[in-house]
């Protein structure tokens, strides 16, 4: 692995430097999507509240939230966790629509 | 101990202008304010201190939760009702968001300690003491910690 210089991380919209007007911010998405970054996906998840919104998923999704918390959920995380939600949502319908015209493309 | 930001629990803020921050001087050229700015962002965001904090020195630690719903809800329609005016909304957003405090003394150096009080419609809130002893170091602190609280209010999610 080798590391980036710093106009390209800076190119790349990472949130450790200044930010670049000529970002081109969209170059880590997997996907096509119709979220707009702000920054890398390497800021993001060094950031507490991202790494916390994924490890209470589990508990989100079951439904064990206030039990894992051992309180109701604020307002604002029961929102992160939707956002989550609707990203890994979004993320399988972009992989899903590409498969489908991956196919397509193949005469299937 | 300096808590990183969350969602689920206290979250530490520290002042921007706390004495124990590494900050360049008030005359350095724009370059390094800006660059200062951002070190120091970048360490509030992800809780990664080194290099911003002078070596052997405690900031003042403010530690915050996210204000309930029905708390912050109450707030904005007192100050929407012109019941509270905007020098107050931004204490009472610290009151009810603050609770509790590191290295803060007052003039004659004794440690602050948050003490409580009910206030009807906002539950528990800090007694109105703590912001008297931080206005009278700077005006500022209450008004960046308002800030900081109101980001927190209103933020949808860290992913968004």
């Amino acid at each position: 692995m080798q590391a980036s210089s710093h106009i390209e991380r800076s190119r790349r919209g990472c949130g450790f430097l200044p930010p670049d007007p000529a970002a081109n911010l969209r170059h880590a998405l997997p996907i096509a999507c119709d979220v707009e970054p702000t920054v890398c996906p390497g800021y993001s998840i060094s950031l507490p509240e991202v790494n916390e919104v994924v490890r209470f998923r589990p508990s989100y999704l079951k439904g064990y939230l206030t039990e894992h918390l051992g309180e109701p959920p604020s307002e604002q995380f029961i929102e992160a966790q939707n956002v989550l939600e609707g990203a890994v949502n979004e993320h399988h319908a972009a992989d899903i629509r590409e498969r489908n015209e991956e196919a397509k493309r193949r005469g299937r | 101990m300096i808590k990183p930001r969350s969602l689920t629990r206290e979250t530490t803020w520290i002042w921007s202008q706390d004495p124990a921050l590494d900050a360049p001087p008030a005359d350095a050229p724009e370059a390094a304010q800006e660059a200062w700015a951002l070190r120091l962002k970048v360490a509030r965001d992800t809780n990664q201190w080194d290099g911003v904090i002078k070596p052997g020195e405690k900031p003042t630690r403010f530690s915050v939760r996210i204000i309930p719903g029905t708390h912050w809800r109450a707030l904005l329609d007192s100050f929407a009702a012109g019941k509270i005016g905007p020098s107050s909304i931004a204490a009472m957003s610290v009151r009810l968001a603050l609770r509790s405090v590191a290295d803060l003394t007052d003039a004659e150096g004794r440690a602050i300690v948050v003490e409580f009080a009910d206030i009807s419609g906002f539950g528990p809130c800090a007694k109105q003491k703590v912001v008297d002893v931080l206005d009278s170091y700077s005006a500022g602190i209450v008004l960046e910690l308002a800030d900081f609280v109101a980001e927190r209010q209103n933020q949808p999610g860290p992913l968004s």
